[in-house]
């Protein structure tokens, strides 16, 4: 149904561009009245302001021809390597995770935030069962890690999201997740795109819920909405989660 | 047969005082006048907002570059003295080669209604109705009926069992809003945008009734919007601030996306659920959407073909 529906829009651009006024006519007569003919259209053009009409169908803003390299597509780069809070002597300080990490074996049981009963309290942890060290490179935790025990920058967490989340990382690159600000036509201007983790939190990446902030006033639409209510009184049943 | 001075048929003029059929013809005339003028006073405050020149403008599509140009200044000194806004009024024609398409995920859409307020912003709505294009129906999971939706919902979403439909003009290829008006005053452009000349529009409201998506909306009153709220950058047939009693629409941001951009609304999901682009161009993100992904057109057995496609993921 959708490609048959596609292609019956093209088909209707391509005839709207055909149509050109007169063209059988011309066709048909001998080149010296077409050339009289376009003198006399000239003329016309000329003289009479009133029927100087700007044809519609005419782009004025043709866009520019394509360029030889379009506008480039940014990606926010992630946040740096995290840095975390710490109580020392002489009060509270950022540090790296290796300032703790380094020298210190880590458990590779971990799996919960309940388990965490030394440290990191009031983590909220939610994203599938595995342990710290499945990310986070064992050791100094300065880096993450992948799956096959490589080591990298937590600027290049992009590559640990990819190693499960394969079908969304092919959306994300052909433009079908994770939207995009600035120009759909990159022969314009560039464009901006953000990071996974800018949406989604690695240790709770569900998207979390929204207040609306911006409600339509509408009278219509309040009457709808007493409508609403009162439907809601008749059927209280599925009224839940209002 | 003899003529005599009380013949009903005698001339007035003939008479030398007044005959009771004048003076009563006068009395009435005067009073019909008098309640012309209080049945018309209504509409007085409407007229004095339209000049002359706007009265004796002609069709956007007839107009002339000079005439244009003509028309484009007076907007922009119409906005300076009504709201006290210096804007730039241009007129942004349709791309070569574009046709604009448009695809919202609803597994995305958590029905944040940032996008209302985008629109409601970009494209100078009135501030007092907080008037925008879009609208965000929560609907129960299991349909896709319109009727079934709510607007006016106000508690954290997504709420459980609901999912959310942001409904706008879906840009339609058969579009019966055009197909309805009586004076031409919409029409759809080549890059697949259904535009109205608000200049030429005059208020009937059929356009409002024919669409089956309720994505028409009328101007009831004059716009109220503070000066310094009002977005300068303008098109004839976007969102320059319209006038009262003319119907108005979404125009998928004309004067942005035809300038290359994205459209507000787009910008402002924070969801990344929407997604435009370039129907015409196979390399786009729409046309991956629309060979990928799970598709639907709303009410597609109206056959009204639009532009603007849902689709679901993951």
């Amino acid at each position: 149904m959708l490609q048959s529906t596609r292609e019956r829009r093209g088909a209707g651009v391509k005839r709207k561009g055909e149509s050109a006024p007169g063209r059988g006519v011309a066709s048909r007569l001998p080149a010296p009245c077409l050339l009289a003919l376009l003198a006399l259209g000239l003329c016309s053009l000329s003289s009479c302001d009133g029927k100087n009409l700007r044809p519609p169908e005419v782009a004025s803003n043709l866009p520019a021809l394509p360029r030889e390299t379009p506008f480039p597509i940014t990606i926010s780069p992630p946040p740096p390597a995290p840095r975390v809070l710490i109580e020392t002597p002489t009060g509270e300080a950022a540090v790296r995770c290796g300032t703790c990490h380094r020298g210190r074996p880590s458990n590779r049981e971990t799996r919960a935030s309940s388990d965490l009963d030394e440290f990191h309290f009031g983590l909220v942890y939610t994203h599938g069962e595995q342990t710290c060290i499945s990310c986070h490179e064992p050791g100094g935790y300065d880096r993450l890690r992948l799956a096959d025990g490589t080591g990298i920058e937590f600027s290049e967490v992009m590559q640990l999201c990819r190693q499960c989340h394969g079908t969304t990382a092919s959306d994300y690159d052909a433009g079908a997740h994770g939207c995009f600000t600035g120009h759909w036509d990159l022969q314009s201007g560039p464009r901006q795109r953000n990071h996974c983790v800018h949406c989604h939190d690695p240790h709770s990446p569900t998207f979390p819920l929204m207040k609306p902030t911006f409600r339509p006033k509408d009278r219509f639409l309040d009457e709808s909405y007493l409508d609403e209510i009162q439907h809601d009184a008749r059927h209280p049943e599925e009224g839940k989660g209002r | 047969m003899n003529e005599t001075s009380d013949t009903p048929e005698a001339p007035v003029a003939a008479s030398a005082g007044l005959s009771r059929r004048t003076v009563l013809k006068g009395a009435g005339a005067t009073l019909g006048a008098a309640a012309f003028a209080v049945a018309a006073s209504p509409l007085l405050p409407t007229r004095e907002d339209h000049s002359f020149d706007e009265f004796i403008q002609n069709h956007y599509q007839e107009l002339t570059d000079e005439q244009l140009a003509k028309v484009l200044k007076r907007l922009e000194q119409e906005t300076l003295e009504e709201y006290g806004a210096e804007v730039t009024v241009r007129d942004h024609r349709p791309l070569a080669g574009v046709k604009f398409g448009y695809a919202i995920s609803l597994s995305r859409c958590n029905g944040n209604a940032k996008c209302v307020e985008a629109c409601h912003k970009e494209n100078n709505h009135d501030r007092a109705t907080n008037q925008s294009y879009i609208r965000v129906f929560e609907l129960p999971k299991g349909t896709t009926n319109m009727d079934e939706g709510r607007v006016m919902y106000d508690h954290a979403v997504p709420a459980p069992d609901k999912y959310y439909m942001p409904v706008q003009c879906l840009q339609c290829d058969n579009p019966p809003c055009v197909d309805v008006c009586p004076v031409e005053a919409t029409w759809k452009e080549k890059d697949g945008i259904v535009v109205v000349d608000y200049n030429w529009c005059i208020g009937c409201r059929y356009c409002e009734a024919a669409c089956p998506y309720h994505a028409r909306r009328f101007n009831w009153k004059k716009p109220e919007i503070p000066a310094d709220e009002i977005n300068p950058f303008q098109s004839y047939l976007s969102n320059r601030i319209r006038p009262q009693g003319v119907v108005e629409k979404c125009h998928f941001c004309l004067h942005r996306t035809r300038e290359g951009k994205a459209p507000a609304c787009m910008e402002a999901c924070p969801t990344g659920a929407r997604v435009f682009g370039n129907l015409l161009d196979p390399d786009s993100e729409i046309r991956f959407i629309l060979e990928n992904k799970r598709v639907f057109v709303l009410k597609e057995e109206l056959g009204t073909q639009p532009s603007l496609y849902y689709f679901f993921d993951a």
